[in-house]
């Protein structure tokens, strides 16, 4: 029972490493530390603690596949886990690294219990054989597998580049909305200005309403939105106009409500 | 340490027979033969093929010319490689074929990821990020979708994307892609484990896994962010597992694998409607093949596997997914020809008019398929006696191609149902092609090592290549995206992949955090998506008229009230562009044929409604409040 056999060894080397993530993943605030130790506990941890609670021995499945079927498993059991957490607290964040850490512990146990049994005489099975990278790279490979990747990355980087170039848009959103926004008839309303040129930009605003005039010149960075406060006034109708400092008789944004009876 | 293939695993002297005793090389026992063998090779020769692409996309985004050629130039070479390396070689290593059938997928994702690499591109995608963030904001699943109701009732890939976002704190696009780039890899992977758990034959594995590849829909459409993406490698699990426990000797085994097999059934029933009615009907095959077979090949264990999952199916569709037949139903409309709400189910395809060239690849190709999967079926029947039943069930799925074929000619919609149904009818037919191809191609244990005699059957692995190579072609030719999106560029009207910019993207999330959720919005079909997906606003249907008129009819103000119109979304440049896809309302009544953009007045009309507010403009795109019009 107490034996450390080799797939117990593989096991208290998950539940380490699913503690180590489960803990760092529930202080950490750091997008980077997020993303190396809250992934393996989405998509590899709880398949791996399932297949060698399954197949301690590996009779059934060895290799690449019981890596697939560890990736798979991983999936399988967030999706159907999902359902579970719907049920109970909700799919938070804290309750994810309980399930995911959960379903380790749990499969720690069952596959700690069948990894000190020995495979039965009629299908004698090898203790399981690790993976060894030497044993699949040589120097050459690794060259060429470098180069491939620097091919793929080098693909990627132009792929980005002149996909922002492409898509790049120059424009200035505006808006008029009454608030609360569901109640066409409110008398206060919002006007805003959200800048999309790409680049600082100087926007001249003008608001009309009835007789009276309004108007301000602001300066917004790249996505910065600038909104005033509208008091409307029952049977007037309120108009906005934007244009650029530069060329301002060229309107490149017009918004309106309609008169409040 | 690499090793010269001449000294690997000579498994290419096995004939390629289904058999319920599959001569394989277990992983791991190669000993010193073990080795990457000539994957690095091949991995570079295609990424090499996918630079190629990535260069056609980054010329097409500034209107280059010769970019569509160089486009099929990359693809050409990337099915070329995989495909004559596997049918060429005198052996393969078994982590060479492993190699090929991860590369494939992965070399396609890339290409993907090179057509866009920041964002979602098709509108699909969005409707489910609106279920994913709709479950991020609640921490519950199963809330109203104002775009896609059925996506909130199948959230098997919204949920493990949730549980990515919230554990990584990475962005929904980010994790999107993550999650549906390890599914699209899977799908590779289990395919070739399946095959191999069924013929014994690395080699047959992986190329069943580059022919599956040649689907229409495989390099975009099932890499996309949408519930079949996630769907479909559980799909193949359940294969797998099912094969594994028929192989099972020990009672224990088998029925552990069969609980395996119920529960990635489980997995695949929460995620995709259309893909657990394949799945069910893949293991139908499996169980009427159990007839077929050797009595000792029969088993209790399939009918109950098959039975399960049968009632996991219905449970799901008539206890959760309630909202299913509303959504498939137009589908079948549009299949046997009747009128259904598809904007296309009467007139032409949403893939357009094909350009001729495409128009003959695709033909081509699939009368191969036509060709070929008989053949491979016909081979797995005469093997029967030798075979475990789900060999015999692919058998007979691969004649699926005749009702795949049935459904392109026939069905008003049917470029894109044929296209959405090889998904599924790859499975099997690849299979099979593979066995057929494989065998015809294959090298003579008693040929001479070195020149060109060495390869027994050149002419046929020349042909093999070929006919993989027209698959491929035909495959993207007759598929997703269309030929007016197949490459990145500017913005195009009704053109899927190229009807999402800046302008819209930004219109539609204003609209999604400043309007009220599920407002009835009016537009043309893609801006609509877009404003019912991201921007929480209801999807409405058949409200092309509003668009058709020049100014504000009495049809009109009766039409705003009878569907609750409470937002007009006007983007001026369907009155600068004519279609892509030849509509561009759902439904159009001038579906494909239109000739010229619509008229600045069917949009600017809308100004000088009284009561009408302009709440919105980014210079493009212009939002109108039709509440105070109502009054």
């Amino acid at each position: 029972m107490t034996t450390l056999t080799s797939p117990r060894r593989f096991i208290v080397l998950l539940v380490a490493v699913t503690a180590v993530c489960a803990v760092v993943a529930a202080v950490s605030s750091v997008g980077a530390v997020d993303i190396v130790f809250g992934l393996p506990l989405a998509l590899f941890l709880p398949g791996a603690a399932l297949v060698w609670a399954i197949d301690p021995w590996a009779h059934q499945v060895k290799g690449a596949q019981r890596a697939t079927w560890t990736v798979a498993a991983s999936i399988g059991v967030m999706i159907l886990g999902g359902l579970l957490l719907n049920l109970t607290g909700g799919l938070t964040r804290a309750h994810w690294l309980i399930l995911s850490s959960a379903v380790v512990a749990v499969a720690a146990v069952v596959g700690w219990l069948r990894a000190g049994v020995e495979p039965s005489p009629e299908a004698p099975a090898q203790e399981h054989t690790p993976f060894r990278l030497l044993n699949y790279l040589s120097l050459r490979a690794v060259a060429i597998l470098a180069a491939a990747v620097l091919v793929v990355s080098g693909a990627l980087v132009l792929s980005q580049r002149t996909n922002t170039e492409a898509s790049r848009e120059q424009f200035v959103q505006a808006w008029m909305l009454p608030q609360p926004a569901s109640n066409a008839f409110s008398t206060t309303a919002q006007l805003g200005v959200k800048n999309e040129e790409g680049e600082d930009a100087v926007l001249v605003i003008q608001l009309k309403q009835g007789s009276s005039t309004s108007s301000w010149t602001v300066h917004l960075g790249d996505g910065q939105q600038w909104t005033h406060e509208i008091h409307r006034e029952v049977g007037k109708s309120v108009s906005a106009t934007v244009a650029k400092a530069s060329d301002p008789a060229s309107i490149v944004a017009r918004v309106n409500l309609a008169k409040l009876s | 340490m690499t090793v010269s293939v001449e000294s690997a695993a000579p498994e290419a002297e096995m004939p390629p027979v289904v058999s319920t005793e599959p001569v394989l090389v277990d992983d791991g026992n190669e000993g010193a033969r073990r080795g990457l063998g000539r994957v690095p090779e091949v991995a570079l020769a295609m990424a090499a093929a996918t630079f190629i692409v990535a260069v056609a996309f980054a010329g097409a985004r500034s209107g280059k010319s010769w970019a569509n050629d160089l486009f099929w130039l990359g693809q050409i070479v990337l099915y070329a490689i995989p495909a004559a390396f596997l049918l060429f070689r005198r052996s393969i290593l078994r982590a060479e074929a492993f190699g090929i059938a991860l590369l494939m997928p992965v070399a396609t994702f890339l290409i993907l990821a090179y057509y866009s690499p920041d964002q979602f591109r098709f509108i699909d995608e969005f409707q489910h990020a609106q279920t994913l963030q709709t479950i991020l904001a609640t921490h519950h699943l199963f809330h109203v979708n104002t775009s896609l109701p059925v996506s909130a009732q199948y959230p098997g890939l919204e949920i493990i994307t949730s549980a990515v976002v919230s554990l990584t704190h990475l962005s929904i696009t980010t994790s999107g892609m993550i999650v549906t780039g390890v599914a699209h890899v899977l799908v590779g992977a289990v395919l070739y484990f399946l095959v191999l758990e069924l013929v014994g034959r690395p080699r047959v594995a992986a190329f069943a896994t580059v022919i599956y590849a040649t689907g229409p829909h495989y390099q975009f459409f099932d890499s996309y962010f949408i519930y079949q993406t996630i769907a479909i490698p559980f799909l193949l699990l359940t294969l797998l597992a099912v094969v594994k426990m028929i192989k099972s000797d020990k009672a224990a085994v088998a029925n552990t694998w069969g609980a395996v097999a119920i529960a990635c059934g489980a997995v695949t029933v929460v995620s995709h409607h259309i893909t657990s009615y394949g799945l069910v009907a893949i293991l139908l095959l499996v169980v009427i093949a159990q007839l077929f077979v050797p009595r000792a090949g029969r088993g209790w264990r399939v009918p109950v596997v098959f039975i399960v999952v049968v009632g996991m199916v219905v449970g799901w569709d008539l206890g959760v997914a309630t909202a299913t037949w509303h959504y498939i139903r137009p589908i079948i409309d549009s299949l046997l020809g009747r009128g259904g709400v598809l904007p296309n189910s009467k007139r032409q395809s949403v893939s357009g008019k094909l350009p001729l060239p495409d128009t003959i690849w695709e033909y081509a190709s699939t009368l191969l398929l036509v060709v070929l999967a008989p053949l491979g079926a016909w081979q797995v029947w005469k093997g029967r006696r030798d075979e475990n039943a789900v060999s015999l069930g692919l058998g007979i799925g691969a004649l699926s191609i005749f009702i795949v074929l049935v459904v392109r000619v026939a069905s008003g919609d049917g470029g894109e149902l044929a296209g959405r149904a090889m998904s599924f009818a790859l499975i099997p037919i690849s299979f099979v092609c593979a066995i057929v191809i494989v065998a015809r191609a294959q090298t003579r244990p008693d040929r001479p090592k070195h020149g060109i005699r060495r390869f027994q059957n050149f002419g046929m692995a020349v042909l093999g290549t070929g006919v993989l190579v027209v698959l491929a072609l035909g495959g993207i030719a007759g598929g997703w995206p269309s030929y007016y999106a197949r490459l990145p560029g500017s913005y195009r009207v009704s053109a899927y992949e190229r009807s999402i910019d800046e302008h819209n993207l930004d219109a539609a999330t204003w609209a999604g955090s400043h309007l009220p959720r599920g407002g009835g919005v009016a537009s043309d079909d893609f801006t609509e998506s877009m404003f019912s997906s991201l921007g929480n606003q209801a999807y409405l249907r058949n409200l092309a008229p509003l668009f058709l008129t020049t100014t504000y009819t009495a049809g009109d103000r009766s039409l705003v009230k009878r569907q609750r119109i409470a937002f007009v979304v006007a983007d001026k440049r369907i009155t600068e562009q004519t279609p892509a896809a030849g509509f561009y309302f759902s439904p159009d009544p001038h579906q494909g044929n239109y000739k010229k953009p619509l008229a600045g007045a069917t949009l600017n009309k809308f100004n000088s409604v009284p009561g009408v507010s302009r709440i919105y403009d980014n210079g493009t795109i212009v939002i109108y409040d039709l509440a105070g019009a109502a009054k």
